[in-house]
């Protein structure tokens, strides 16, 4: 089974290589949002299997997007991609729901191995 | 890494497009910072800009291991962070710290990925700006409670800024002009499938197959010309893009000059033809740079004649007709137009006892020539390499004039095509060669009476409504064999800045779009003429270059200078 998933990041480079990632390791890359509010619209209309979420975004950032997403579909499965020095932000987002988190530079099988745990 | 499943190769010029594109943000926020700086508490809104734009490129940097670039991506951002939760004031420092560190920034993501080292005084930088930040945080060491609320009204105000943008593709140019190359094929063989489809039908008759031959090529050339209007479009994007460095840079060099100039821009969202927008530039820069040095006066000199201290520089951009037209003004001081003509004969482009309009004076600063390094440090006009930004607009079949009045200022204009590569053009012929006429030059096309042919300074002109026209024959001035008709001339009127010429040729062959194939340097440059295309029967034409086509036959006397002719007779 396919495993689809939506990458959300303000950041065209970052959507890149996290795609050719995921692409490369078996993932379905159905959807990409550069921000939360495209996120949440893209979450409802591809419903995807799991969401990679960036933090710090214009419109509205990681962790609203979060909240919102999960106010729709209480069981989605966010991942936080998160930069150095975020620490607090991580712990916001944990307590908000999402499932787990990846600081970047992240290598990439640590994504893959990251995303496969929340999914299994 | 190299067990990355990535290519980051693959990833360095998108890394380098996004951070370039952020980077002029980063520009414009710093300088909009710096116009509240005195305030003391910078918009939330500003920051937040910044903050992200630099959070962003230390993320993709750190992605694909540009160490130097993070780092100091990391150290920028920190201090934005500082700033948009309050813990530190915005000072004058502050927004140099944020500007120098701009520029290392900048550097740094031109030379990614090469593993040289960092640029001199990078790591200083570093170890200063994490030491301010330190001392300002070792100030404020609690754990600031009032923070969760800054943060609250930070998301409330990143909700409220900006609009949706729809989805975009980023495409590397070279696929685009590639394509653009093919669709000028296309356009080219529209016209020749159309002659033959034409005489095909004439020749069938009244079979019916005839028309439906001609029905079906119509329908395929209006198809062809859709694609290729589209594709234009798609290669438009707006010239602020070239705007956007320039507050800054008019910034440091009115400070490096001890001068207050205030920058205007207008119509940054102008779209042209990304090859244009890419080289307009450093022409734009060159001009900036100029109406600084030489045309805004330092303030207690624009005081003492009553101007407000900061000197104007307006820049604006707008379309007119199929044109894009690039101003550029200022409230200076103007050419001294005394100082470029005595300049201009010293150096030999003038003759001791020529005769030259104020207008045609302020033209001379555009000659290769003119601008030697001397003259323009002791000249209050302008002339530093003027030449070179009339030839890089020239380049771009653009027009490049330029007005000025003593104590007022100068004004520049640029007149540049949308695109360069597909031009309507009227085909002429001399004799057996066949020319182009750039349609947007072309006044009117008319027979003339040999009689009505008068000459002065024994120069051909005709005066066609009232206005003297200086008639250049085409075939002498290509040194075409061509027979003269005693009786009739065909005429083709151009205009050229206010003036108008007329070009006489054989015979009109018509409209008719053209794909410009550049002459290859082998053939080198010939004056007046800019480039070749090739016809729909196979034939190529040259493309007349009427600015440098006149400019050529107006300095070698082969027309006559109508100004002085009128005030003479």
């Amino acid at each position: 089974m396919t495993r689809r998933v939506l990458i959300v990041d303000d950041a065209v480079v970052m959507r890149m290589m996290i795609k050719g990632i995921l692409a490369k390791s078996g993932f379905d890359v159905v959807g990409e949002a550069q921000n939360g509010v495209e996120a949440v619209e893209k979450y409802v209309e591809l419903q995807p299997d799991l969401v990679t979420m960036d933090v710090v975004m214009p419109e509205m950032d990681g962790i609203a997007a979060v909240k919102e997403i999960l106010a729709h579909d209480p069981s989605a499965r966010i991942v936080m991609c998160t930069s150095m020095g975020q620490q607090a932000l991580v712990v916001e987002a944990i307590q908000a729901g999402a499932r787990s988190f990846i600081t970047k530079p992240f290598q990439p099988p640590k994504i893959v191995e990251t995303l496969n745990k929340v999914l299994a | 890494m190299s067990d990355e499943p990535f290519d980051r190769a693959e990833f360095v010029t998108y890394f380098r497009d996004e951070a370039d594109e952020l980077l002029h943000r980063i520009d414009a926020d710093v300088l909009r910072l710096e116009g509240t700086a005195t305030s003391g508490s910078p918009s939330p809104e500003i920051v937040n800009s910044l903050f992200r734009a630099l959070h962003t490129i230390k993320g993709n940097a750190a992605m694909l291991g540009f160490a130097d670039v993070a780092n100091l991506a990391h150290g920028l951002e920190s201090l934005c962070d500082l700033l948009r939760t309050g813990k530190m004031e915005l000072s004058a420092l502050c927004v140099e710290l944020l500007f120098t560190g701009r520029d290392y920034l900048t550097t740094l993501v031109a030379k990614a990925p090469s593993d040289a080292q960092p640029p001199p005084g990078y790591d200083a930088f570093l170890v200063r700006l994490g030491s301010i930040a330190a001392a300002e945080l070792s100030g404020a060491q609690e754990p600031d409670p009032a923070s969760g609320a800054t943060a609250q009204q930070t998301q409330q105000s990143l909700a409220l800024s900006g609009s949706g943008r729809r989805p975009t593709i980023r495409v590397d140019i070279e696929r685009l002009d590639h394509l653009l190359n093919l669709v000028g094929e296309l356009v080219v063989n529209r016209t020749r499938i159309s002659d033959i489809a034409s005489a095909l039908a004439a020749a069938l008759g009244d079979d019916p197959a005839g028309k439906t031959l001609v029905e079906s090529v119509a329908s395929l050339a209006r198809t062809s010309a859709e694609i290729q209007e589209a594709l234009m479009k798609v290669r438009m994007v707006p010239i602020g893009r070239v705007f956007e460095r320039f507050p800054r840079l008019v910034r440091d060099i009115a400070k490096a000059r001890g001068k207050e100039v205030t920058l205007r821009v207008d119509g940054a969202q102008t779209e042209l033809d990304k090859t244009i927008v890419d080289q307009i530039g450093e022409p734009l820069m060159h001009l900036l740079r100029n109406c600084i040095d030489h045309g805004i006066e330092i303030p207690p000199v624009r005081e003492s004649l009553g101007k407000a201290r900061a000197g104007t520089i307006a820049l604006c951009a707008y379309h007119a007709g199929n044109q894009v037209v690039v101003e550029m003004s200022d409230d200076g001081a103007g050419i001294d137009t005394e100082r470029v003509l005595a300049q201009a004969i010293e150096n030999g482009i003038v003759g001791r006892d020529e005769r030259l309009s104020d207008e045609e004076i302020v033209q001379l600063i555009f000659r290769p020539g003119f601008s030697t390094a001397d003259v323009v440090s002791d000249l209050s006009g302008r002339g530093v390499g003027m030449d070179v930004v009339h030839k890089a607009v020239g380049k771009l079949k653009g027009h490049f004039s330029v007005s000025s009045e003593r104590g007022r200022g100068t004004r520049f204009e640029m007149k540049l095509p949308l695109t360069l590569a597909i031009i309507g053009a009227l085909l002429v012929r001399v004799g057996k060669e066949l020319y182009a006429i750039p349609l947007d030059s072309v006044v009117e096309s008319q027979r003339i009476e040999i009689a009505d042919v008068r000459t002065i300074q024994s120069c051909e002109v005709v005066t066609l409504r009232d206005t003297i026209v200086p008639l250049v024959r085409l075939a002498e001035f290509f040194d075409v064999p061509s027979p003269r008709d005693p009786e009739k001339a065909m005429v083709v009127i151009v205009s050229i800045a206010s003036r108008q010429i007329g070009l006489i040729v054989d015979a009109f062959e018509g409209e008719q779009e053209i794909v410009i194939k550049p002459l290859s340097d082998v053939v080198g440059t010939v004056a007046g003429i800019s480039g070749a295309t090739i016809l729909g029967s196979g034939a190529i034409a040259l493309i007349l270059d009427v600015h440098a086509l006149a400019a050529d036959a107006y300095r070698s006397g082969k027309i006559a200078r109508v100004e002085l002719a009128a005030v003479q007779t």
